[in-house]
């Protein structure tokens, strides 16, 4: 079942690695130009969530959506009928994806980073994919660094190189893995602007994150994972302020304690 | 009694002949081991499985053996082939097992997340391993591919029992005329040369791809 008005749905997804599950039965749904921020406590199964919408972490169960275009397995993952790598890419194409720790490839300049897809992949010659590449550089703030390698710039401009590598190529919808967890407190800022400014023009984004303050101000939504599970589902006004569930109520209580 | 320059010049000739056999013999270990360590790193057992024996059986087989097979073998199954080119041929295979899991070894250092970031780009398998898996693993596996080629410059003495003047031969022959140690003494410090420049050539490449830590 096609899912044409959702940029993202996930329905009944179960993952597990070995006999432990790590996902249990989630259901989520992202809609077009929505922010949706993903809290909970270590090991509740984050990042495999996001991973398995990308396909780069195979659910067992269920099936995914990425803008009615089914993800990874034909007809539900329980059919076993795994995608041919074409098929794969063509069903992540509207996807974007930035990591914890950066993954840039640090045998290229910045711009080589950003441009190498558009060559390979997008047919663009050397000379419009190095323009495109630069475009993406400067809307993270970075064309003065766009000829060093990555070994030369500090984690947060690493991760805006990676944010631009991912801008680069027009997705519809960005995933974020802790993007700001890898870096030194004062370079959490230039990272989360750049997010924020992403957020404005209006960009799809899932974002998996322990920046509370971030999740209150830029999202539209925040879900709150526990045990594999979604455990709460809501606008930020809501599981910020009025928490209804015990268990997200403990979680506000220690992420305020460590913040102070 | 010393040596002559005519000694020297024969000496001389069999370092040539060492450097010769064992430059030819290194790319063509490398040209083999490239495919070789995507075949170990294959996960389908019918691909993985026979480049896993061949690595094995070079790992064990001594390098004697192996020219003694080519060389001599080689003509009884219609493989006839001339000295310096059983010597290349048995030096590369013998090479290649080496090499290859150094290659696999210095893929596998290539971060997952390097790997899942093209994949996530749309980039195929194929591009990404020459795109960003090979350059990444050329940088790992310069020092120990530079030490490997050492251990062949060594292993190449043994060319000498398929009737090839390298250097040990050399110095042999010379040592049954003159009944004295100075041509092996020579030849020792000749291969020390020779081993000494591979690896000022080794640390010379390693600075050129050195590009800092990541
Ligand atoms: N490749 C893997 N193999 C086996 N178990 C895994 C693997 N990846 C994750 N897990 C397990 O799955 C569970 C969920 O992990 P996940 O990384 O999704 O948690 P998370 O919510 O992102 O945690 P964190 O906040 O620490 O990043 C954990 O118990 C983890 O140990
Ligand atoms: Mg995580």
């Amino acid at each position: 079942m096609p899912n044409i008005e959702h940029a993202i749905s996930a329905r009944k997804v179960t993952k597990a690695y070995g006999t432990k599950t790590v996902l249990r039965d989630v259901d989520l749904t992202v809609e077009e130009g929505e922010v949706v921020c993903i809290i909970g406590p270590s090991g509740s199964g984050k990042s495999t969530l996001l991973r398995a919408l990308a396909f780069l972490a195979p659910h067992n169960g269920g099936d995914i959506h990425i803008f009615g275009r089914e993800i990874g397995w034909n007809g539900g993952a329980e059919r076993k009928v795994k995608q041919t790598e074409k098929e794969l890419a063509e069903a992540r194409a509207p996807l974007g994806m930035v990591f914890q720790h950066f993954h840039l490839w640090p045998h290229m300049k910045a711009i080589d980073n950003v441009a190498l897809a558009l060559k390979l992949v997008h047919g663009k010659s050397a000379l419009e994919a190095e323009t495109i590449a630069f475009d993406a550089l400067k809307k993270v703030g970075l064309d003065e660094h766009a000829y060093k390698h990555p070994h030369q710039l500090s984690g947060g401009q690493k991760q805006r190189v990676a944010i631009a590598r991912a801008l680069a190529v027009s997705p519809k919808a960005i995933l974020f893995d802790e993007p700001t967890s890898a870096l030194d407190p004062e370079l959490v800022g230039e990272v989360l602007n750049v997010m924020r400014a992403l957020a404005d023009d209006g960009m799809t984004m899932v974002i998996v994150t322990h920046e509370m303050g971030f999740a209150a101000q830029a999202a539209n939504r925040v879900v709150f994972m526990d045990h594999g599970a979604i455990v709460e589902d809501g606008p930020p006004a809501d599981i910020f302020g009025n928490p209804k569930s015990e268990r997200l109520r403990q979680f506000l209580e220690t992420s305020r304690d460590r913040a102070i | 009694m010393s040596l002559t320059s005519a000694d020297l010049g024969l000496l001389a000739q069999g370092l040539g002949l060492t450097a010769w056999m064992t430059l030819w013999g290194t790319l063509l270990a490398l040209a083999l081991a490239v495919p070789l360590a995507l075949c170990l790193r294959s996960n389908r057992f019918w691909i993985n499985a026979p480049a896993r024996v061949y690595v094995e059986v070079m790992r064990g087989a001594p390098l004697v053996l192996l020219l003694f097979l080519l060389y001599y073998g080689g003509p009884q199954i219609g493989l006839r082939l001339s000295a310096p080119a059983a010597g290349i041929v048995g030096l590369g295979f013998f090479g290649a097992g080496a090499f290859a899991e150094i290659l696999r070894a210095g893929l596998n250092a290539v971060p997952t997340g390097d790997v899942e970031a093209a994949s996530m780009l749309g980039i195929n398998r194929i591009k990404c391993i020459v795109h960003i898996e090979i350059p990444q693993a050329a940088r790992t596996v310069i020092p120990p591919i530079f030490g490997q080629t050492i251990i062949l410059v060594k292993e190449s003495a043994v060319l000498s029992v398929i009737t090839i003047a390298e250097l040990t031969k050399a110095a042999s022959g010379l040592a049954t005329i003159t009944f004295s140690v100075q041509p092996f003494i020579v030849a020792a410090l000749l291969y020390w040369a020779l081993v000494e420049a591979i690896a000022q050539v080794g640390l010379a490449v390693e600075r050129h791809y050195q590009i800092g830590g990541h």
